[in-house]
């Protein structure tokens, strides 16, 4: 996130629920590494389908962060959480 | 030889760009080169752009480019008296790939009078060692795969294994001006120099993890190149364009890329731990950073990468621009669906699991699928229709079947038949063979070298070891 603001706004979003939920994925299988240093929120989890494999319709996984990317924020949390 | 038994202060390592084909300005060399490189080090290779490269054995990068990049570096290196090290040859890393940077060499050699001796790297697999490593139980699944078994094995296209500093290292203390490996770790390619001149490992395979993506750790990532100097406290990194800067976050931030976990990576020989890592901004555009840490790994564990035919493709493509087709969509789909099913197994006899398809809507949700919350209406969309089946005469005969569908199909509530938009006569392409990587296993090995071949060429002359 570009500051120390907007990262805690992230910081508190970013669930295991929200993100097992954007992406249909097991609470059990997601890490998420919060680094403030960073103002960075890291989420990691195995790929759904098999690079390649006929389902794949995104072989780099490029556009996979939209979901997320367009989860709004509340409006009450915008001048603080 | 000359005295190498006390270590040098530093060493510098000069890295132009993430991937060897990609380009680079000949001033960022020229610019290494007077920091004091004492290694350039890049990768030729990578996983990212999916199997088929394993599969096929062929390279991802084109002819032109992957030889313009390497006559500048050949001359860099031949000029300065220094290595050079290429890891990943022709993108998978099999002996195809060596061969073909090595044939590229030889020939830039021979046509520029550059007197190196080559060294290559094998780091392809046989079937049946495999199989005896697997049934002495060597053999581990990482999660979250299966363990291994030997039909797998016998499955694959092509096995490589993914070396580590030390095959690397050998090559330059037998003499290699120029190293050719295989499939290699990112990180092995620049560390191996660095380990073999004593640097402590921490900073030296930090170091290299930052530094192998080339300018994705600074401020402009299409800027190309990067330079570290690696100490025995830490290490430094700037960019060799000198409009670019490594800034801390930005250093910081690579370890966040292509790894689960931004804290740990795991090598064969071991683990690179950057938790305590610090990161400072020594001017605009260098950090420094110390704190690196490596622990060695109780085993020495190989990661095999492997990549099988799971089936043969053919691809069609159709436009969509009737709004009253578009406004039910999602139907449309499913109708086409159905329909070609059925088609498929009246006309050909194939029941569902001997084949497969699918259908994507771009412009819809094909890139998102069922991810896809509430997709609007389009004003247009293209469909794709990927076949799949286990030759290509029965891929293409499915997609023949296909065609009217995607040229006619109607709403089941329409009662008439639409017109839509291919985009080429014929409306399908035969893609061939289809890959999967199926392998995620490493192997137990008792020395770092044994799954590796390494093929030197006779040279006159001292060596850089």
């Amino acid at each position: 996130m570009p500051d120390e603001q907007t990262y805690r706004i992230a910081d508190a979003l970013i669930t295991t629920e929200l993100v097992s939920e954007l992406y249909h994925v097991a609470p059990a299988s997601l890490q998420i590494f919060r680094i403030p240093d960073l103002h960075v929120v890291k989420v990691s989890f195995p790929r759904p389908v098999v690079q390649g494999s006929l389902r794949d319709r995104d072989m780099h996984a490029g556009q996979h962060h939209v979901p997320l990317a367009n989860v709004v924020v509340p409006s009450a949390w915008r001048t603080a959480p | 030889m000359p005295d190498r038994s006390r270590p040098p202060d530093s060493v510098g390592i000069l890295v132009p760009t993430g991937m060897l084909g990609a380009g680079f300005s000949p001033e960022t060399i020229t610019r290494g080169l007077s920091l004091g490189a004492d290694v350039i080090a890049v990768d030729g290779g990578s996983t990212d752009s999916g199997p088929y490269y394993l599969g096929t054995g062929t390279a991802k990068t084109t002819k032109g480019a992957v030889r313009r990049d390497l006559r500048l570096l050949l001359v860099a290196a031949s000029s300065a008296r220094i290595p050079l090290v290429v890891g990943s040859c022709g993108t998978s890393g099999t002996d195809s790939g060596v061969n073909w940077v090595a044939d590229m060499v030889n020939a830039i050699c021979a046509e520029d009078g550059l007197d190196l001796t080559i060294a290559k790297i094998f780091s392809e697999q046989h079937v049946d060692q495999l199989i005896a490593q697997l049934e002495r139980g060597r053999i581990h699944a990482l999660p979250p795969s299966e363990p291994l078994d030997a039909a797998t094995l016998r499955g694959c296209a092509h096995i490589v294994a993914m070396m580590g500093h030390e095959p690397i290292e050998q090559a330059l203390r037998e003499g290699a001006d120029v190293v050719l490996a295989g499939r290699a770790t990112d990180t092995a390619v620049s560390a191996a120099f660095a380990l073999m001149r004593g640097m402590p490992p921490g900073p030296a395979w930090h170091a290299a993890k930052i530094i192998e993506c080339g300018g994705q750790c600074t401020t402009n990532p299409a800027s190309g190149g990067v330079f570290a100097r690696i100490d025995h406290r830490g290490f430094t990194v700037e960019p060799l364009d000198p409009d670019a800067a490594c800034t801390p976050t930005s250093v910081a931030a690579h370890m966040l890329y292509e790894t689960v976990n931004p804290y740990t990576m795991r090598e064969p020989g071991g683990t690179i731990t950057v938790a305590d890592a610090r990161y400072t901004a020594i001017d605009e555009r260098t950090v420094r950073v110390e704190g690196s840490r490596f622990e060695p790994a109780v085993q020495y564990t190989v990661k095999l990468e492997g990549a099988a035919v799971t089936g043969y493709e053919t691809v069609s493509f159709t436009g969509i621009r009737d709004p009253q087709i578009l406004r039910s969509i999602d139907e449309w789909a499913e109708f086409f669906d159905k329909t070609l099913t059925e088609r498929v197994e009246s006309v050909l006899e194939l029941a569902v699991g001997s084949w497969g398809a699918d259908l994507r809507l771009y412009g819809y949700n094909a890139i998102l699928g069922e991810l896809e919350q509430a997709p609007a209406t389009p004003a247009e969309v293209g469909v794709m229709l990927l076949v799949s089946a286990q030759d290509q005469q029965t891929a293409t005969a499915i997609s023949k079947l296909a065609n009217p569908l995607l040229l006619h199909l109607p709403l089941p509530t329409m009662n008439y038949l639409p017109s839509l938009a291919f985009a080429t006569s014929p409306a399908h392409i035969d893609r061939g063979a289809a890959y999967e990587f199926v392998l995620n296993h490493v192997v137990d090995v008792d020395s770092p070298t044994e799954m590796f071949r390494l093929e030197l060429t006779a040279r006159k002359g001292p060596s850089h070891a």
